[in-house]
């Protein structure tokens, strides 16, 4: 646990406080303070990622400090967008994800400076690798929350067991075709950069295992009608179960060293 | 029968990934799985033959047709594939090796993983025209302060140098010896001007600093001043207070971090230059059937590069579907139900 002291942490800080009461008010039911608050907290955010490619020089996604930054400014952005035209998510769900995303970048990694990256990491390919992922992620964890919702809702209330069911589906159809693009464009970097699509790296395989997590789900939705609504979303749960270990199990872990630890 | 083959693909994944890359690799190319992979891709073909896609239209099918050739192209690449050519067929081309090689050095026998054995001779050779590592500059990082030691005076024995962080004002120990050190200024560009003077200078790439050495009562000012010219700045610490031993204090700058690593190379057929190109870390050059990729070089740097040689026959079609399966995940997920929304909307539209 670290404490940062500087204008980026306070930043982070003031981003995080914007979620957080963007959660409350939501709760309280003030939309219009909800709304200014999400927002303060995503103007917050997008400031941070803004300074820290300045400083740096380069994209900030190289280390899980950035990575975590992003996906923090990710989420308004993208919870409005759902919202809107998917009609799907929960702007009080999704202010609590970009409260928890923020908290590894505010206290966990706030000493990870920005490093030159070394020769592997100066592709082309890594902005549109990781923004593809980043992106996907914060998804699909929409997607879960609106899974959890499906599970904790009771049996008797048909109307918004569809509803839920219907915004889980949108979400994931959403959130799969940028996994998939994060997927081959990670594949053909390793390509250029080491000769081989798949290098059976313990984090590339935890992305496929989620990767085919939500394909199964697309999968066996369609076979079956969306009949059996609970496992449906029980295999979301899992989905989103895959991407926590994917981004901190797989990253920081002895067990899982390779490619993209950042643990040794 | 899909879902069920994901389901299997997705729990061999998370066994892999307990066994690291060797161990999964292993797992994966193992003949049970060998097998999987074929009754995947012959599933596969299967639902594509008996329209049993039909249901998600062109994009589904699309998507489907990437992954199969995905799967094509990584069978036909695999070390299995080029053993089994190699036995059936005879065709001996080895999937990859490794070519070492010094300035204007030529060679055309790529090596196995030992870098001893050699493998199959290629139909032309590689010269290295040149090998650099390229630097990215120092910045304004601070220079490190070095404790170097040996245990007499004759430079015998040296001890591991020691890099000490340093703050000013602050008393610092001096390892191998019981002096302390006091960094009293520190001038990132400096001037220095004979006999003792710093001047701030912008255009000097090096750094000035004044310490103080302390032992006890004794007190000793020093000033590091590198230049362009003589780039290394230290002091003796025993012979500043007439210690026996060797430790001497030295103002460093801080190991450049590796931009990338860049062999120039030169394509000969028959003594004749056909080609060539640089080789960067994500940049390999391409000749006769054979990528060739930077993969190591010399410990000091610059004595030599080594490149790895991949043989893929599993280029074309593993680049295709990953290609064709974006567009039709895109196309399925994303354009599909977006059409169908606006074209449900204009006949509304038009019926209103």
């Amino acid at each position: 646990m670290a404490i940062g002291h500087d204008t980026l942490a306070a930043l982070i800080y003031v981003a995080m406080a914007g979620y957080s009461l963007a959660f409350a008010a939501s709760a309280l039911r003030l939309r219009t303070a909800r709304r200014v608050l999400f927002a303060a907290g995503f103007i917050a955010a997008a400031a941070a990622v803004a300074m820290r490619w300045h400083e740096s020089g380069h994209p900030p996604v190289q280390n899980l400090f950035g990575v975590f930054l992003c996906l923090g400014a990710a989420v308004y952005p993208l919870s409005l967008l759902c919202r809107r035209v998917l009609k799907a998510g929960s702007a009080a769900f999704d202010a609590v994800i970009g409260f928890v995303v923020l908290f590894p970048a505010g206290f966990v990694f706030a000493a990870q400076g920005p490093s030159q990256p070394p020769p592997a990491l100066q592709s082309p390919l890594l902005l549109p690798h990781v923004a593809a992922y980043v992106l996907a992620y914060v998804i699909m964890i929409m997607a879960a929350g609106q899974a959890f919702g499906l599970l904790l809702a009771g049996r008797d209330n048909e109307e918004a067991a569809t509803r839920r069911e219907l915004a889980v589906h949108g979400l994931v159809r959403f959130g799969f075709p940028l996994m998939t693009l994060g997927l081959v464009l990670g594949g053909w970097w390793g390509k250029l950069a080491w000769g081989r699509w798949w290098n059976w790296d313990p984090k590339e395989l935890w992305s496929l295992a989620t990767w085919l997590i939500f394909l199964g789900y697309l999968h066996f939705r369609r076979a079956t009608w969306g009949r059996y609504r609970r496992f449906n979303a029980a295999i979301v749960l899992a989905g989103a179960g895959g991407i926590i270990i994917t981004l901190l199990w797989a990253n920081l872990a002895r067990l899982f060293g390779g490619l993209h630890s950042y643990a040794l | 029968m899909a879902s069920a083959a994901i389901g299997v693909l997705a729990i061999l994944s998370i066994v892999g990934a307990f066994l690291r890359a060797g161990g999964a690799k292993r797992l994966f190319s193992s003949w049970p799985v060998a097998v999987f992979w074929v009754l995947l891709a012959v599933l596969l073909v299967a639902a594509l033959a008996l329209g049993r896609l039909r249901r998600g239209g062109a994009p589904v099918a699309v998507a489907h047709i990437g992954g199969l050739l995905v799967l094509i192209g990584g069978l036909a690449g695999s070390d299995k594939a080029h053993a089994l050519a190699g036995s059936v067929l005879g065709n001996a081309k080895p999937p990859s090796g490794y070519v070492v090689l010094s300035k204007g050095e030529q060679s055309d026998m790529p090596l196995a993983k030992d870098l001893q054995t050699k493998t199959t001779k290629l139909s032309f050779a590689l010269r290295l025209r040149q090998f650099r590592i390229e630097h990215y500059p120092p910045g304004d990082q601070r220079w490190n302060l070095v404790v170097r030691a040996s245990m007499d005076r004759t430079g015998g024995l040296e001890l591991a140098p020691q890099v000490v962080r340093w703050e000013f004002g602050q008393e610092i120990e001096i390892p191998f010896c019981d002096a302390k050190c006091k960094v009293l200024e520190y001038t990132p560009h400096a001037r220095f001007i004979p006999p003792a003077t710093i001047a701030a200078d912008a255009n000097s790439p090096t750094p000035a600093m004044r310490i103080e050495l302390s032992r006890g009562e004794l007190r000793r000012q020093v000033l590091l001043a590198p230049t362009e010219e003589q780039p290394r700045a230290s002091v003796s610490v025993t012979e500043a207070f007439g210690l026996a031993g060797d430790v001497g204090l030295h103002l460093l700058p801080p190991p450049q971090r590796v931009k990338d690593y860049a062999s120039e190379m030169e394509i000969l057929e028959a003594g004749q230059v056909v080609g060539g190109g640089t080789i960067r870390v994500n940049s390999p050059l391409h000749h006769g059937g054979y990528h060739f990729y930077q993969y190591a070089c010399g410990e000091e740097g610059g004595q030599f590069t080594v490149l790895m040689a991949v043989s893929d026959w599993g280029l074309i079609p593993a680049g295709a579907g990953g290609i064709l399966l974006c567009m039709g995940v895109f196309w399925a997920c994303w354009v599909h139900p977006a059409w169908s929304v606006l074209s449900g909307r204009k006949s509304r539209g038009d019926r209103a």
